[in-house]
């Protein structure tokens, strides 16, 4: 054997007993004072509770004091945390009167400056969900800004952070985001189902997008809010060169479940594609009722299986002894 | 050419076995090196995500739980009642009865009060023979399928693929236990972008010595045995450390079969789970891989993630022990053989270049490897050439790199999952350094019996007795 390695070897094994045995220590100390941490962390933020309600429930001063004596008692990234309810669960009330005097006292700002220039992009992700849970109208540029970079961490939670806004400025800038097709169609909209019906007018000017992705998924949305007025474009949809639009369009007119809707229905129950013609059999039973029953008594003999088992469900909803 | 002198050979067997060594090892170091941020990413996005949304979005994708079930009568009833737990809006639940002689089937029915139903089923997948189909009174989306023949815990999972109306598949084990929130967490990075995400799967660690109410995790308390041990440090180095960093580089080579969630059309595309192999997880995220790439699809993703979706029994003898990985060795050299086409092939990129080789002189051939370093070391001991002073200086260079490496998995599952105490800890960071003097050997010996049972062309689905609960 070759000696000269061996010495070699041994400072190597001596350098590597050193590292496990600094590592296993470091490790085992990490454990031990984790556990320690947490308790001072979650006893900081019950006292913190405590006095911001405390402040809260104080009558004798006035708004401006109480603002200014809510804000001093945090700092700028411990606020985001707690505006966002996210470690610090405070009563309703608690929380919109810190969020109004956070507007009030230009403290918003300060998050929205680590939001956009903080070299830790964790600190950042904190503070852009903070600006979305604060409902400021102010820092929609900030978030459409941070929409659009290229780290896709801060891209995602700027998203999340637009969703929690739930204004109209907001569903706009979400629904130009959707098109271009960088998260699911799933994400974007589950993120609009929870804004206020005034923002529909905007969902349907946007179903006359050239993306038939972009039709497809504000239909889809459209299903949640039922919008009866809007029931002429839903049914114009029938007609799309996507099928998955028409598919989505007939579910759509089934939602709102308005008989004015029959006609559209009826006539995508001769569409080539198979699903349409699934999902315009179930829109007809929730739309016509009993009367979908001569429209769907053909389907029961259509080339599709699913087809047929809708037709089948339908029919036995209004008359069973038909359904076969 | 005069004949080699001994210890000239000695020299070269022990020149491969060393350069083997080091090569596997800084391997190791770059995929524990890259986890180490990776998991970071995923812990601080996962702490951030806000699944509330998700618990009550219409928009949230459904899913199909399959958990096939061979007598599993201790197991059953807290599986079950951890996925019916879970906090999810919308879900539904198929196990499959697979030709148990326990009363798996009795618990099942106790549970959820079955009555015979006549659903569509239609064969899509081949799963052997459907003796009934039944479903549950008191929780109408749960059916249970009681199979009374063949095809193993793929046709199992095949025959309950036939049923499932759900665009995703949840695959787990019987005797695993889920964390509330396990689907939630995995299923909102599928929602970020479904039509990539054809795979994912999440952590999981061993349930033995854990205290279990109703489906419940009562107490964690990891048991000592090191058997159990051992495996619980071995998972955290696979899971934790390695898949999650092959997963960063769409190089993912199993989505297990504990805990795992596919997209039905990959499903169907390929026709389910084969039950030609010992074992069908493995395979089949090859299969996948190999089919995508083949078929040009782009960016596609086979995910890991390093939370902790649920606890899973392992063996807690030596004698079950080595029957399971008697079997997963089985498998590897199975998917490997039959994959081999896609070593080193450009088209297949990081699963060909990052984990098929691994697995190649790894898992395939490094038992061949470590048989030579046995022999090489009891000639060279026998014979009078091996000098042990500088055998011992070898041995300690092993132990400590393999103690370094581990270590730093350690490291990454206590920084992003609260869930070992102290005590745990240090038990655990000393069986590391302890791990060379028995489980290594262990291991070989399982490694060896499945390398003899591969050749000699046995694919059984080995099942170890379960402990009595």
């Amino acid at each position: 054997m070759h000696n000269y390695h061996i010495q070699f070897i041994w400072q190597l094994n001596n350098l590597l007993a050193a590292a496990s045995f600094f590592m296993s220590a470091f490790i085992i100390m990490y454990a031990a004072s984790r556990g320690f941490f947490a308790k001072m962390r979650s006893r900081h933020l019950v006292l913190l509770k405590k006095r911001l309600e405390s402040v809260a429930a104080s009558k004798t001063l006035t708004v401006n004091d109480r603002c200014r004596l809510l804000i001093g008692k945090i700092d700028p990234l411990e606020a985001a945390d707690v505006i966002s309810n996210k470690s610090l669960v405070l009563p309703q009330k608690l929380n919109e009167e810190l969020k109004a005097c956070f507007i009030a006292e230009d403290k918003i700002h300060q998050i929205e400056h680590i939001a956009l220039k903080s070299r830790n992009k964790w600190r950042r992700i904190q503070a852009l969900i903070s600006l979305g849970s604060s409902e400021d109208p102010s820092i929609l540029t900030a978030l459409e800004k941070s929409l659009l970079e290229k780290d896709e961490d801060i891209s995602y939670f700027s998203m999340l952070s637009l969703g929690h806004m739930k204004s109209v400025p907001a569903a706009k800038v979400l629904l130009d985001f959707l098109g271009k097709h960088i998260y699911s169609g799933h994400k974007v909209i589950s993120l609009l189902e929870d804004f206020p019906p005034s923002i529909v007018e905007d969902v349907v000017n946007t179903t006359h997008s050239p993306d038939p992705f972009v039709r497809f998924w504000c239909v889809k949305l459209l299903s949640k809010f039922r919008p009866v007025q809007c029931l002429g474009r839903i049914a114009e949809l029938t007609q799309d060169t996507s099928s998955d639009v028409r598919a989505a369009a007939c579910e759509c007119l089934g939602e709102i479940g308005l008989p004015e809707a029959k006609p559209a229905l009826a006539h995508c129950l001769h569409d080539g594609v198979w699903f349409v013609r699934m999902h315009a059999v179930r829109a007809l039973s929730k739309v016509s009722k009993s009367e979908c029953i001569p429209l769907c008594t053909p389907m029961l003999k259509d080339s599709d299986l699913l087809v047929r088992e809708s037709a089948r469900n339908a029919i036995a909803l209004y008359a069973p002894h038909a359904a076969g | 050419m005069p004949p080699m002198r001994p210890d000239n050979l000695i020299y070269v067997i022990f020149i491969i076995c060393f350069g083997y060594f080091v090569i596997l090892n800084m391997y190791y170091v770059s995929l524990t090196f890259v986890a180490l941020f990776e998991s970071r990413r995923r812990t601080k996005e996962s702490s951030t995500e806000d699944y509330h949304r998700l618990t009550v979005s219409a928009f949230t994708l459904p899913v199909s739980f399959i958990i096939p079930a061979h007598n599993e009568e201790s197991w059953i009833g807290d599986c079950l009642k951890s996925v019916l737990r879970q906090d999810y809006p919308e879900f539904e639940v198929l196990v499959v009865d697979d030709h148990s002689t326990d009363k798996t089937f009795q618990v099942l029915d106790g549970l959820l009060k079955l009555e015979p139903t006549k659903k569509d089923y239609v064969e899509h997948f081949v799963c052997g023979e459907v003796s009934g189909i039944f479903a549950s009174r008191n929780h109408p989306h749960v059916t249970v399928i009681t199979k009374s023949s063949g095809c193993k815990k793929a046709g199992a999972i095949n025959s309950a693929l036939n049923l499932a109306r759900y665009k995703y598949i949840c695959v787990i084990d019987a005797d695993t236990v889920l964390e509330p929130d396990a689907l939630i967490k995995v299923m909102a990075q599928v929602q970020k972008d479904p039509d990539k995400i054809i795979g994912i799967a999440g952590f999981f660690g061993l349930v033995n010595g854990f205290r279990i109410k109703d489906g419940r995790i009562i107490e964690r308390s990891f048991s000592l045995n090191p058997v159990v041990a051992y495996q619980n440090i071995e998972y955290i180095r696979s899971l934790a450390a390695h898949r999650v960093a092959w997963s960063k580089y769409n190089a993912m080579p199993n989505v297990a079969g504990g805990f795992g969630i596919w997209r039905r059309d990959i499903l169907l595309e390929l026709g389910g789970y084969a039950s030609e192999y010992s074992s069908e997880d493995l395979e089949f995220t090859f299969r996948a891989h190999d089919y995508i790439i083949e078929k040009k699809k782009e960016g596609y993703q086979i995910l890991m993630l390093p939370y902790l979706v649920g606890w899973t029994e392992g063996p807690s003898n030596m004698s079950s022990f080595i029957i399971q990985r008697d079997r997963w060795q089985r498998v590897v050299n199975e998917a490997v053989w039959k994959y081999r086409h896609m070593i080193l092939r450009p088209s297949h990129k990081t699963i060909a270049f990052l984990t098929l080789p691994y697995f190649l002189f790894y898992e395939v051939l490094g038992i061949f490897f470590e048989v030579a370093a046995i022999a090489l070391v009891a000639w060279g001991i026998l014979s009078g050439v091996l000098d042990l002073g500088i055998f011992f200086t070898y041995i300690v260079f092993m132990i400590l790199c393999n103690a370094v490496i581990s270590l730093t998995a350690l490291f990454i599952f206590v920084r992003d999952q609260a869930v070992l105490k102290t005590r745990y800890v240090i038990y655990f960071a000393i069986l590391i350094f302890l791990e060379f003097f028995w489980y290594r050997w262990l291991m070989t010996v399982a490694k060896l019996s499945g390398t003899i049972n591969y050749c000699k062309g046995v694919r059984t689905f080995d099942k170890y007795e379960r402990l009595k609960r």
